[in-house]
């Protein structure tokens, strides 16, 4: 390679890779910071800055999900886009670990199908009910998100008048939040900051 | 050989597409149970008709899934080099999975080179059909002006694109890797419909290439195409010229996509053995361009003669 060659393919080269890096800068410092919640990931995800120079973006997870849980950004964010996240209140997660366990980069962290195993390693969030609206704490005994935690009485239990409290054991798999029947939700998982316990 | 590449391209895309229906479908039918018809989509449907005269999946399977990018058969994980390359140097840790899945794909590559690009991958199959329409195009009249970067931009944009990738911690090489982009992009269109921001580009790519410089992607920018390039240099299946049947009319060096000189006996690592070369040698019934397994150190025919 000349040197004459070697200056004009670095040339040629650094006009898409600034483009590209540009915009992940952008979206790195600027956007997803700014995210009014931060996504939701399928359960066994690394910590956010980690899953997201780790996961290959293949949407394998979403394939294999049983459920159709799993949804990925589509939108022009060069970082986020192609990334799975959850939505619970429309589709909480069944806790089924085939996602974790299929996928191919290690963004996920495979954890054994098993109740025990699933209740020690995953936390895809935290519930949190909101007093203020649950039907619960204003009159109307409900208890529907106790009924629909698959972890009920460890995760979260009801106290008199069905009174929801979620406890540090939640896994954050959003069937609390599907399944409330108030609207808007009076429940919420959100996202924890924190490493992931893997 | 034109005609064997589009059959497997053809195939592969119509694959990945079928893929993401079964998928579909066998979720479809595990949600509905037996009884009821699937009737949301036509090609659910048809697939319904078809199936449900075997005994329906009840449960989901998922026997496959994935795409071009990362595919799963079974209990068979396969993943693209280049997925391991800009996830290993962006997270700065080697997963072992991933490094399992790309293992078969990178022997594939190391024995055939580039024959990714030219033989699966379905943006070649654009890429191929944007040359045939600018020759269209020349023939009526309306030709602009064409260009070329030199032949290190593919690499250079992988080296760059990999350092910035491991600086930011984003896989910044496979954001606009073609296969990557139409496997998402059939994922998106079969199951919400939306066209996803990749296909945009990539069709704009396309008739960008069309009006001033076919097959330029593939040649000179593509990231995959370079780590394949910088894999496959002592490929053991390649094209080879015999020359005592050449008579140097170099209408090969005029067909050749990536801009080689075949006539010269010159197949380096950027050569994807698509046999286009081969084709208009045979046209002319020269037969001097050849597929030949060769190992890296041995001396081809040509010189042992």
């Amino acid at each position: 390679m000349t040197k004459r060659q070697f200056l004009k393919s670095l040339a040629a080269a650094s006009i898409p890779v600034l483009a590209l890096a540009s915009g992940s800068w952008y979206s790195l410092k600027r956007i997803i910071p700014g995210l009014k919640r931060p996504p939701i990931r399928p359960p066994g995800a690394l910590a956010e800055a980690e899953f997201l120079s780790k996961c290959i973006r293949c949407r394998r997870c979403g394939q294999v999900c049983p459920n159709e849980t799993i949804k990925y950004y589509d939108g022009l964010d060069p970082v986020m886009a192609g990334t799975p996240y959850i939505v619970p209140r429309e589709k909480g997660c069944i806790l089924c670990m085939k996602c974790n366990n299929t996928c191919p980069s290690g963004a996920l962290q495979p954890i054994a199908d098993d109740g025990e195993e699933v209740l020690k390693h995953v936390r895809m969030g935290m519930a949190v009910v909101d007093r203020n609206i649950c039907n619960s704490f204003n009159g109307y005994v409900c208890g529907v998100c106790v009924f629909a935690c698959p972890y009920d009485g460890l995760a979260i239990y009801a106290e008199a008048w069905e009174q929801p409290v979620v406890t540090d054991k939640c896994v954050g798999c959003g069937l609390c939040e599907q399944v409330c029947i108030h609207y808007p939700q009076a429940i919420r998982v959100m996202p924890i900051e924190e490493e992931a316990v893997v | 050989m034109r005609r064997y590449r589009n059959v497997t391209r053809i195939s592969v895309l119509v694959l990945m597409v079928f893929l993401v229906y079964l998928n579909r479908y066998e979720k479809k039918a595990g949600q509905l149970g037996a009884e009821q018809e699937i009737s949301d989509s036509i090609v659910l449907s048809a697939m319904d008709r078809v199936l449900a005269a075997e005994n329906k999946p009840m449960l989901f399977r998922g026997d496959f899934e994935g795409g071009l990018w990362s595919l799963r058969i079974f209990a068979l994980s396969l993943s693209d080099p280049l997925a391991f390359v800009t996830s290993t140097t962006a997270a700065r840790t080697i997963s072992l999975t991933l490094l399992l899945s790309v293992l078969l794909p990178t022997v594939f590559i190391l024995i055939g080179g580039r024959f990714f690009c030219s033989w699966i991958c379905p943006y070649s199959l654009f890429a191929e059909a944007g040359t045939g329409l600018r020759g269209i195009l020349r023939r009526v009249g309306l030709e602009y002006f064409t260009f070329d970067l030199p032949r290190p931009t593919a690499k250079m944009f992988l080296a760059l694109s990999v350092i910035l990738g491991a600086i930011l911690a984003v896989p910044v090489a496979s954001l606009i890797y073609p296969p990557r982009l139409i496997t998402e992009g059939v994922y998106h269109l079969v199951l919400t419909g939306t066209v996803t921001a990749g296909v945009v580009f990539l069709i704009f790519l396309w008739l960008g290439e069309v009006v001033f410089s076919p097959h330029l992607f593939c040649r000179r920018v593509c990231p995959g195409g370079a780590l394949f390039t910088l894999m496959g240099r002592y490929r053991l299946w390649r094209v080879e010229r015999v020359d005592s049947l050449c008579d140097s009319c170099a209408l090969c060096n005029r067909v050749c996509p990536d801009d080689l000189d075949p006539a010269a006996g010159e197949f380096p690592g950027e050569c994807d053995n698509c046999g286009l070369c081969m084709d208009v040698c045979d046209g002319r019934d020269q037969h001097a361009l050849r597929y030949v397994w060769r190992w890296p150190g041995r001396r081809s025919r040509k010189e042992a003669a």
